[in-house]
């Protein structure tokens, strides 16, 4: 991944206009949010994502937290990730939708 | 004497049982022992005896034989036989040393066995020349040096010959337990990569699907807690649940309401026997019901859901194969008359008595009927039943697909049944029914299905070009309307002529299309088809046309080109057209642009379509080998 792609940031904006600015390689571990660099998004830098901002909250840690971990996941010692209980079946349909 | 003893023990034993290495290890040995020892002098000679092994010679010193902590070993008397009996025990205990240490490298890739014993250099093992003390003794700790009273507990460190108290054990023991917990975590990690790599993935962390999933099914019994998403969410998360194949006896209740009047379930293949009778129990007035890959579906399942469930209508099970036959009849003769869809696949034991009885009890009623994968429904004279237990024009949907063998389902049989419900049916799927020849598509299909939508015939491969383009020709005087969904996989007779008379036909109706595998398609047809008719190549192909109509035809004269008419694809979404090899970039291009509604365009094994072609927003080309996934 080039300097210059690790540094550039899209941002991903929920229903309710809460916007999210994150880093590009931490957004792409959803196959979704990558593909969509490739199109008008791509050019904007902004991702419109048919989802209410504390779902999107939820979504945004958890891609940090996988980009965090993901290189120690094979020697186990990760904290687990943790997900407010009322939020957990419309987080599962979110999560289907990007693939994460 | 005993004292003698003490100065210097012999650890040589012989072949031991288990039990007497199980009770020595316990500590049970040498009371017992002790007793009999003092008891019966004569039978410790033999038993010591056994226990040198070799040393068959030896006389029993009575006096070796005192009360000590260490069990039966033999003693000498005199120097001499002290110097034999040493070189022995030498010899036994190198070997025995080897013995333990091949044993431990082969524990190391098993499991570890929870005996202390595993180490070497802490041991209760009696050999070793360190002077040992009685139970019950004081002694010094051989590593803290501080006093303690020896107990069956104790252990004896071979590397400092002595006994360790109670604290120094606790600290070895953790050493010990924590070493062991290193080994567990290493083999473990070994076995993740190792599954990982099985299963063709890297090692990674859960997807938050995963989280999600556990999450809910930590809190299924409490609804409210997981939060209202209204009852289409509940289907989709029904769907995902499947797809993570997470579905399963406690994850199920989360979908199980009274007020539910249809329930679909993908994947039972988790759900147990009881779970799936809490469906009929929760749900009593369910009127459709879909479970697939139900293979824990039970006999008594079925009649309960006869019971329970007096609204259903609609049952579709796959793979319900513990449903006997004869359950399958009671059903039917008890509950038959409610259902008018019906649906079973993927079973051998629903066999032709089944058959039988569900055509006896609901044919009459019957809107729609799937059978598929019924190796047990093997005999032709049953299938030729159909056409009279089925009511005029009342069959809306009608699969009968890869039957046992390729002569149960005739020409005949499907002709005969056509003419009785073809009026009626929307949707025909004969996949796999490779007996089928074009006798059943002109004279039945193309005859009596006038309102017919969704066709699918794949794998006929007795199918003729000449004869299913012209069933195709005629077919618009019967059926006005046009097919919605065709698919001819693996029709790997038919070609263009078929093809084109299939699109002349329906084209303006297709909305789904699966040509996979008719490699005979040419890419001359698909470029006319595809480009407008006042094209120079069509221009051409005309005035070639003109002129050879104008003179007489000659004999060996090359072949006429054929010209086809542009044909629009206003509804296509779904166009499989994998392996037809003629399909390149350019055809690729001309597809993107002239199927505007185009959702899904799948080339697998075309491999002259390459990422050249970008195509437009919402079209998605799956299978070409550039891709990257």
């Amino acid at each position: 991944m080039s300097e210059e792609e690790s540094n550039s940031y899209v941002v991903l904006i929920s229903n309710d206009n809460f916007r999210f600015v994150v880093r590009k390689d931490v957004a792409s571990i959803s196959s979704v949010l990558r593909s969509t660099q490739g199109f008008e998004e791509g050019k904007t830098g902004q991702v419109k994502l048919d989802m209410d901002g504390d779902i999107l909250e939820c979504i945004v840690e958890y891609l940090y937290y996988h980009f965090k971990y993901r290189d120690e996941a094979e020697f186990g010692n990760i904290p687990e990730f943790n997900i407010p209980s009322h939020l957990a079946l419309e987080l599962l349909v979110k999560a289907d939708f990007l693939d994460i | 004497m005993g004292g003698r003893r003490n100065n210097r023990s012999s650890g040589v034993r012989g072949p031991n049982s288990a039990l007497t290495e199980f009770l020595r290890v316990e500590g049970i040995t040498d009371g017992f022992r002790r007793r009999r020892e003092e008891q019966d002098v004569a039978e410790e000679e033999v038993q010591s005896n056994v226990e040198d092994g070799a040393n068959g010679s030896e006389e029993v010193d009575q006096s070796a034989l005192g009360p000590e902590i260490l069990e039966g070993s033999s003693s000498a008397v005199g120097s001499s036989r002290n110097l034999i009996e040493e070189e022995i025990e030498d010899m036994v205990k190198a070997a025995k040393k080897k013995r333990r240490i091949a044993s431990r490298r082969g524990d190391e890739g098993g499991f570890p066995s929870d005996d202390d014993d595993s180490d070497l250099s802490y041991s209760d093992d009696d050999y070793g020349g360190g002077r040992r003390k009685r139970f019950g003794e004081t002694d010094t700790c051989v590593m803290c040096g501080s006093e303690f009273r020896v107990t069956v507990y104790s252990r004896y460190d071979k590397a400092n010959q002595g006994y360790l108290c109670e604290r120094c054990n606790e600290k070895v023991l953790e050493r010990e337990r924590n070493s062991r917990r290193n080994q567990m975590n290493a083999r473990r990690k070994r076995k993740k990569l190792a599954k990982a790599l099985l299963d063709k993935r890297d090692v990674s962390l859960p997807k938050l699907q995963d989280i999600c999933i556990k999450k809910i099914s930590d809190n299924i019994d409490d609804v409210e807690v997981l939060g209202d998403i209204g009852q289409v969410n509940f289907n989709k998360i029904s769907r995902i649940l499947t797809k993570n194949r997470s579905l399963n006896n406690s994850t199920i209740s989360l979908f199980l309401n009274p007020d539910i009047r249809h329930l679909e379930f993908w994947d039972c293949s988790n759900v147990d026997s009881d779970s799936l009778n809490k469906v009929a129990a929760y749900c009593p007035h369910l009127k459709s019901l879909t479970l697939y890959m139900c293979g824990q579906f039970h006999n008594d399942n079925l009649e309960y859901y006869g019971k329970q469930l007096q609204e259903l209508s609609e049952l579709a099970l796959d793979g319900p194969f513990l449903i006997s036959d004869i359950a399958w009849q009671t059903y039917f003769e008890a509950y038959g008359s409610r259902l008018t869809k019906f649906e079973v696949r993927n079973t051998h034991r629903f066999g032709n008595d089944s058959f039988i009885s569900l055509l006896d009890n609901c044919g009459s009623n019957l809107v729609s009927l799937k059978l598929s994968k019924l190796a047990g429904l093997n005999s032709s004279a049953v299938y030729d039943l159909l056409p009279h237990y089925i009511s005029q024009s009342h069959l809306k949907v009608l699969e009968i697909s890869y039957p046992a063998s390729e002569d149960l389902v005739t020409d005949e049989m499907l002709i005969n049944l056509l003419a009785i419900t073809g009026e009626s049916l929307t949707s025909l799927n004969l996949d796999g029914c490779t007996g089928l020849t074009d006798r059943f598509l002109t004279e039945g299909v193309t005859q009596f299905c006038p309102n017919l939508t969704h066709l699918s015939l794949v794998h006929l491969d007795q199918l003729t070009d000449e004869s299913f383009s012209s069933a195709f020709h005629s077919y618009h005087l019967v059926n006005s309307g046009g097919l919605i969904s065709v698919n001819v996989t693996k029709c790997t007779n038919l070609g263009v002529n078929a093809i084109d008379a299939l699109l002349r036909h329906s084209a303006s109706t297709l909305v789904e299309l699966s040509v996979n595998s008719i490699y005979n398609i040419t890419k001359d047809y698909l470029f006319q088809i595809l480009s407008n008719d006042n094209h120079p190549i069509k221009e051409k192909i005309r005035r070639e046309l003109a002129t050879a109509n104008g003179t007489s035809e000659e004999p060996g004269s090359p072949e006429k080109p054929t010209l086809y008419e542009k044909i629009q694809f206003p509804l296509l979404t779904s166009l499989d057209i994998g392996f037809v090899r003629a399909v390149d970039d350019e055809i690729l291009e001309m597809i993107n642009r002239n199927c505007s509604k185009l959702d899904i365009l799948e080339v697998f094994g075309n491999n002259r379509c390459t990422s050249n072609v970008t195509t437009r927003n919402g079209l998605l080309v799956i299978g070409r080998q550039h891709d990257v996934i």
